[in-house]
């Protein structure tokens, strides 16, 4: 191990909480005015999926920082209840920054847990985050064609097709969003829970320690816990 | 880690597909959301007599403003992380069912909080209310669900092969 992790990780796991809230608050207030910006790569691979993936509804895809927006060919009654009930062709639209709010979160565990190799991992969790995002944003207007257009029938599609997009939706705007950067994080920063199962490890072994009859030396356990952190990196 | 990500994964989808049948929403899902709204309704009445519910949800008749419980704000979605997070990891399964019943405690009861701050702050200002219903609390009842299972974690360290798994 490079680095002692006893000095240079959080000491206290309610301090890491502490301190990845206070860091998300502040870079979410710093990310809303750039995030047009960072969820342009979401909103292109969004512009490229609903292009290749949903080309029988798809016709034409328009894309700026802060909108992406799909002409498509599905048909739908305008005028409601009236005899002379015209139609017009669906267009639904999304803001993929909507769900990217998982980059500010992301940044702010990194820096919490001070993690190292900072700036390769965030720029990594970065790459990797446009995933989520841009599965979200094309689930949110499929979701929006169907749900605006014309029903299964109509659009060509089955009722486990219909089924499929209801889940994608759910999981890509409720779950996604949130989860992705923490499992994210976890994968990049394993030795962080290693450190805290080791540190639960020698608790309980300092507690059955300190048993009467059975006094535990506590500097004993300090550097016991300090090789303990220093192997798990 | 790999084998705790695949099955965190796989209860996580199976969860979240049970959870959006018709027979969950209508018997399990709508009934606890209308709950939460009675619950928040009793909660704020102790020091706010302004404040109705209907069905899923919160309101002020002198105002007229209100929010509604959706799905994503009544806590069911954080608490199936929680429980896919903790059955995906070895420990015993009353270890893990005590975990859960904590779990749950605590995202349900920081949901009620988000909930109510969402009422007021919604009557305060549409931008804060934006900001915080979309991004802040979202994220925030992930980190509770985050807390919960780190917790558990070092608290079953050392039951089966949780040391070994985690590296």
């Amino acid at each position: 191990m490079k680095a002692n992790l006893l000095e240079s990780r959080p000491t206290s796991l309610p301090r890491f909480f502490a301190e990845t809230v206070f860091w998300f608050l502040l870079l979410v207030v710093v990310w809303m005015p750039i995030s047009p910006w960072t969820s342009y790569p979401a909103g292109w691979l969004t512009h490229f999926a609903l292009e290749e993936g949903a080309r029988q509804w798809v016709r034409k895809v328009h894309r700026t920082p802060q909108l992406i927006e799909a002409d498509t060919n599905i048909r739908v009654a305008v005028g409601g209840k009236d005899a002379r009930m015209g139609h017009a062709e669906l267009v639904v639209d999304a803001d993929p920054s909507r769900y990217g709010y998982g980059l500010p979160l992301f940044l702010a565990l990194l820096i919490a847990a001070r993690t190292r190799r900072l700036v390769v991992r965030a720029v990594a969790g970065y790459v990797l985050l446009i995933f989520p995002q841009a599965f979200a944003t094309t689930m949110v207007l499929l979701r929006d064609m169907v749900a605006y257009g014309s029903g299964a029938n109509n659009m060509g599609v089955a009722q486990w097709q219909l089924e499929a997009i209801a889940f994608g939706y759910q999981i890509g705007t409720l779950l996604l969003p949130a989860l992705a950067p923490i499992v994210l994080w976890l994968w990049f920063d394993r030795a962080f829970l290693a450190a805290l199962v080791i540190d639960g490890w020698l608790r309980k072994q300092s507690m059955s320690q300190t048993l009467p009859g059975s006094p535990a030396s506590t500097d004993t356990l300090k550097g016991q816990r300090r090789r303990e952190y220093r192997s798990s990196g | 880690m790999g084998r705790f990500l695949s099955v965190f994964v796989a209860l996580l989808a199976l969860l979240f597909a049970i959870e959006l049948t018709q027979p969950v929403q209508r018997f399990v899902v709508l009934p606890w959301t209308s709950g939460l709204a009675r619950l928040c309704v009793w909660l704020v009445t102790l020091f706010d007599a302004d404040v109705a519910s209907a069905g899923k949800v919160l309101w002020n008749p002198s105002t007229g403003f209100g929010v509604s419980i959706e799905p994503g704000c009544n806590g069911v979605e954080a608490c199936i992380v929680l429980f896919a997070a903790l059955f995906a990891y070895p420990a015993s399964w009353k270890s893990r069912a005590w975990g859960f019943a904590i779990g749950f405690l605590a995202v349900q009861a920081l949901n009620v909080v988000r909930i109510i701050s969402l009422f007021y702050l919604g009557q305060w200002n549409a931008t804060a209310f934006s900001l915080f219903h979309e991004y802040v609390w979202q994220v925030l009842i992930m980190i509770d669900v985050l807390v919960v299972w780190l917790l558990w974690l070092r608290a079953n360290a050392g039951h089966g092969r949780a040391g070994a798994s985690a590296t």
